[in-house]
């Protein structure tokens, strides 16, 4: 059985890259958000495995949105993605208690072998 | 602090660098008074912290078609969609810019969401007391081209 993922990222481009990626590689884009408000309502209602979740995107941010799940749901695998993705925005992404963050533009090498750490280690 | 010199040097390799991997398109730096066309289409960034900017991106509308069509893997996406394909742009552009800046100076930083304008005058008064970086490109079928002014907060964007 595929490992389900939700995509929270306001760029159709990035969600589209993330499909083509994944889909081939045992995992399996079950919902789509544009924003944080619409990722924590749908995470409500499709419970994915794995969220992979944009930090800059208009209304709640990435790093709130994630907060928000966490206390939701503290089993939450979570992935952050950025293109700003320097070492003060991993502290960031740590603080709040994720542990991956990986930079944009993807790499489709970087986004499937952090994929397995999440779903493995998160 | 970091020469300036160094960071100045950050935007131009990040534009060529980014634009090669999202887009497939290689752009040859030009003279920005090359830029004679008088229609572009508008991006705008804001930047807080450190490194305070103000970052205006201007692209004429065959160089338009190349980024979108180039990121969507040939082909176009509904024209619905246009304005967010070069807002991802420039969200990558800058955010790779302020990313390397950030390293470079043991600093923070942090951008704002993509502005887009489309055909509309940019909001962007030049401020003569601050840094001003301006560079052109073209890829032999279309233009665009960057203003990035900019300062650094000397309380080093400890308000973020």
């Amino acid at each position: 059985m595929s490992t389900t993922i939700m995509v929270v990222d306001d760029s159709p481009f990035a969600s589209k890259q993330i499909k083509d990626i994944v889909e081939d590689n045992g995992y399996e884009v079950i919902g789509y958000a544009k924003n944080g408000e619409e990722g924590i309502e749908l995470y409500k209602e499709l419970k994915p495995d794995i969220v992979i979740l944009d930090i800059i995107m208009p209304g709640i941010n990435g790093l709130e949105t994630a907060e928000i799940l966490k206390k939701q749901d503290p089993d939450v695998k979570i992935l952050m993605l950025s293109s700003l993705c320097d070492s003060g925005t991993m502290e960031e992404v740590k603080g709040i208690g994720v542990k991956h963050l990986i930079p944009k533009p993807l790499e489709a090498d970087v986004l499937l072998a952090s994929l397995e750490m999440v779903s493995k280690f998160a | 602090m970091e020469d300036v010199r160094n960071i100045l040097r950050i935007p131009n390799r990040e534009v060529i660098s980014v634009t090669r991997a999202l887009a497939g398109l290689d752009l040859e730096k030009i003279d920005t008074q090359q830029c004679t066309e008088d229609k572009y289409t508008t991006v705008m960034i804001h930047t807080r912290g450190f490194f305070l900017a103000d970052i205006l991106c201007e692209i004429n509308e065959r160089m338009c078609d190349s980024i979108i069509s180039g990121m969507y893997g040939g082909g176009m996406p509904p024209d619905s969609e246009r304005p967010l394909y070069l807002n991802e742009y420039m969200n990558i552009v800058c955010g790779r810019i302020v990313s390397k800046v950030n390293t470079l100076t043991g600093s923070i930083s942090k951008l704002s969401t993509p502005e887009y304008c489309g055909a509309a005058e940019p909001d962007l008064e030049i401020n003569e007391s601050m840094h001003c970086i301006r560079l052109a490109y073209q890829n032999g079928q279309g233009l665009i081209r960057f203003i990035i002014q900019f300062d650094f907060q000397q309380n080093g964007g400890e308000d973020i």
